[in-house]
């Protein structure tokens, strides 16, 4: 996979190609070759190990913003790939297909805001969701039709249930 | 005064009400946790051994309710209730109706409250007790006309006061006459907002002073000791941010000298329990009275590690009547301690304060650091209250390996999903000027003016191997989401794809 990355003041064109081995990565980034031996460490946590050195990297998102934390630094950065995701849902380009919204977490279904049939606008809330002693709303990954319902208020849910088919 | 305490009321949230619990639990003593309907699933209340609703979310419906607190104290047979700090902690009335229900105030009596908790009241205490203390006025002020003469007399620039004040609040610096009255009008309706009361009084600008404050210990038995000195000097807007014990500024002599004259105050007013004088010192090393908190620190951590001493433990043994355990001889201070109070606030972003969910949280730990907590993963910081999450103390033998100590843990300790002020940290650590300790309240203010942007930032050396680095680290991360979702669910790309369970579950390199 090809990506284009503004990050740090700077456009690279990263290419990601794995390796036989497991953990190992070949990575073309802005034409040089780089190993880079990456693993999962903790939940969104990642070591990478490059010419020996060694970094710890996760994730850092706050709202619409990407990030990468890396040691002491957040660094911000945006993919610039037109084949890449966040660009896609940035353009906000029709999505086909059915879409699942499953429970992220155990939980208790509060409320279901919308009904069978109903059309619904991406990011609109769908069911409100307790979890963890907290209600949060469950959003439309999409704009399309509700099509299915699978709970009611009261129902208690398992992580990756699935609550509501979208198409 | 004899009697036990058995069980004991934390009238707080957050941090200080696990703090407190922790202690209880360490005493034996059973313990009475009581949130708002913010606070439900805030630490403090399963780690208590019965928790009781207060009320709704605001403060003034629930963690300022004094008859909600008496009422479950009484019902859940508390014999005690320890205030924290905010909310109640220093409600001389608060503390007279603890009193008259027969429940213990940890903390001093109403009296010594009055007498000391509004800072009027506090500097006509210390004339008595022959302190110095920064020229001004002892009494509110009458009127702009009064204003004026006592501003002519003491000489300008000057500084507006609240009386009841705390954190900054009902505070202007006045630079010349002209500015007065605008001045005084601010101060006393913000004043009144913040504390029911207008009541303000003026003091001396004292230039660039370094805020150093005195930790008091005093049973009922007569015995009052100092436990040295914290400095609080990294202040934004009048609120500390970084603390540190001892102050490089103050010797054996000049630690002597304060702490007697905090002693003087504290058995002036009658003064039992745990408090704080605060001074302010200037570049000749004379100190000043400024006033007396009457009543736990934030801060007080640092005292406890340089000091080898557990604050909320003599707390409690002060307040059932115990003498204190020690004399001022045998109190010694050893190495140093700095705080960082962790807040959830966007030093990038006119410190705004960044409420939300908690989407991940490393957390430091090694030798030499302590946290003092109140946040886990997946809990959402309240709109409610103030935005502290935790404090991170490191411990060190000397000054410069506290601080190195201290970048350390910051660089392992990682809040995700909402913005904090952590990078702020770093960067006051890496500061040449407070390296050296030359610090004062005004310092953070001209770091902060320095750059806007961070200069951790821009100064450092382009590190070309960490950048590259971290783009890998990013691709990876895209890549990953996207072979998530796709195996999810064909297509799917979910709006706020990092948060999806079904996407870190994906993340199998």
């Amino acid at each position: 996979m090809k990506y284009k990355i503004d990050i740090d003041g700077r456009t690279r064109e990263i290419e990601l190609i794995r390796n036989s081995e497991n953990t190992r990565w070949r990575v073309m980034l802005d034409g040089r070759e780089i190993e880079a031996d990456a693993v999962r460490v903790q939940r969104d946590v990642l070591s990478l190990l490059i010419d020996g050195r060694s970094y710890t990297a996760l994730p850092d998102p706050r709202g619409d913003e990407t990030a990468v934390v890396l040691g002491a630094r957040r660094i911000p950065y945006t993919i610039a790939d037109p084949r890449s995701l966040r660009s896609r849902s940035r353009t906000g380009a029709a999505q086909t297909g059915t879409r699942l919204v499953k429970a992220p977490m155990p939980g208790r279904i509060i409320r279901v805001l919308v009904h069978p049939g109903e059309s619904v606008a991406a990011h609109q809330g769908l069911l409100v969701m307790e979890a963890m002693k907290m209600q949060n709303e469950l959003k439309s990954p999409s704009s399309g039709t509700v099509t299915r319902i699978a709970v009611q208020p009261g129902d208690t849910v398992q992580p990756a249930q699935v609550l509501v088919t979208i198409e | 005064m004899n009697k036990k305490i058995q069980k004991v009321l934390v009238a707080n949230r957050g941090e200080i009400a696990l703090r407190i619990l922790r202690a209880c639990r360490e005493l034996g003593l059973s313990s009475v946790a009581v949130y708002s309907d913010a606070d439900r699933a805030s630490l403090h209340v399963g780690y208590a051994d019965e928790a009781y609703r207060l009320g709704p979310s605001a403060a003034t419906e629930s963690y300022l309710r004094t008859d909600r607190i008496l009422e479950i104290a009484r019902q859940s047979g508390a014999d005690a209730i320890h205030p924290g700090y905010g909310f109640l902690s220093e409600n001389a009335e608060f503390a007279a109706a603890c009193e008259q229900a027969g429940v213990r105030f940890i903390g001093p009596s109403s009296s010594a409250m009055r007498m000391l908790g509004s800072k009027t009241k506090a500097r006509q205490t210390a004339d008595a007790a022959d302190l110095p203390r920064v020229p001004g006025s002892t009494q509110a002020l009458g009127s702009l006309a009064e204003a004026k003469r006592v501003a002519l007399d003491v000489g300008y620039p000057v500084m507006l006061k609240a009386a009841a004040g705390g954190g900054g609040k009902g505070m202007r610096a006045v630079a010349s006459e002209s500015e007065l009255a605008g001045a005084l009008e601010n101060a006393t309706s913000e004043a009144e907002r913040a504390f029911g009361s207008g009541e303000v009084y003026i003091e001396k600008l004292i230039q660039q002073p370094r805020h150093i404050e005195i930790q008091l210990l005093a049973d009922h038995h007569g015995n009052c000791v100092y436990l040295g000195e914290r400095e609080c000097s990294v202040q934004r807007r009048h609120q500390k941010v970084v603390e540190e014990a001892p102050s490089a500024a103050v010797d054996e002599a000049l630690r002597r000298r304060m702490g007697s004259a905090a002693v003087r105050l504290a058995q002036a007013a009658g003064y039992t329990n745990a408090g704080t004088a605060e001074f302010l010192v200037d570049a000749e090393r004379n100190f000043y009275f400024l006033e007396m908190n009457t009543r736990l620190q934030v801060e007080h951590p640092v005292t406890e590690l340089v000091t080898g001493l557990d604050l909320v433990h003599l707390q409690i043994q002060i307040a059932q009547g115990d003498p204190l355990p020690f004399t001022q001889q045998d109190v010694v201070l050893r190495g140093h301690a700095i705080e960082c109070r962790i807040y959830a606030e966007d030093p990038e972003n006119g410190f705004m304060p960044s409420p939300g969910k908690i989407t991940r949280l490393l957390q430091a730990s090694g030798p030499g650091i302590r946290e003092d907590c109140g946040i886990y993963e997946g809990w959402t910081v309240p709109l409610d209250y103030d935005p502290i999450l935790s404090k991170l103390i490191a411990y060190a033998p000397t000054r410069a390996l506290a601080i190195e100590r201290m970048l350390r843990a910051l660089q392992e300790y990682h809040v995700g999903g909402i913005a904090t002020n952590v990078n702020l940290f770093r960067r006051i650590l890496s500061d040449r000027g407070f390296r050296s300790a030359e610090i004062d309240t005004g310092y953070l203010e001209r770091l902060l003016a320095e750059s806007s942007t961070s200069t951790l930032e821009s100064g450092a050396v382009r590190d070309n191997d960490a950048e590259n680095a971290a783009t890998i680290a990013a691709a990876i991360f895209e890549q990953s989401q996207i072979a998530a979702e796709t195996k999810e669910n064909g297509n799917a790309a979910p709006a706020n794809a990092w948060k999806a369970t079904g996407r870190r579950e994906g993340m199998r390199l």
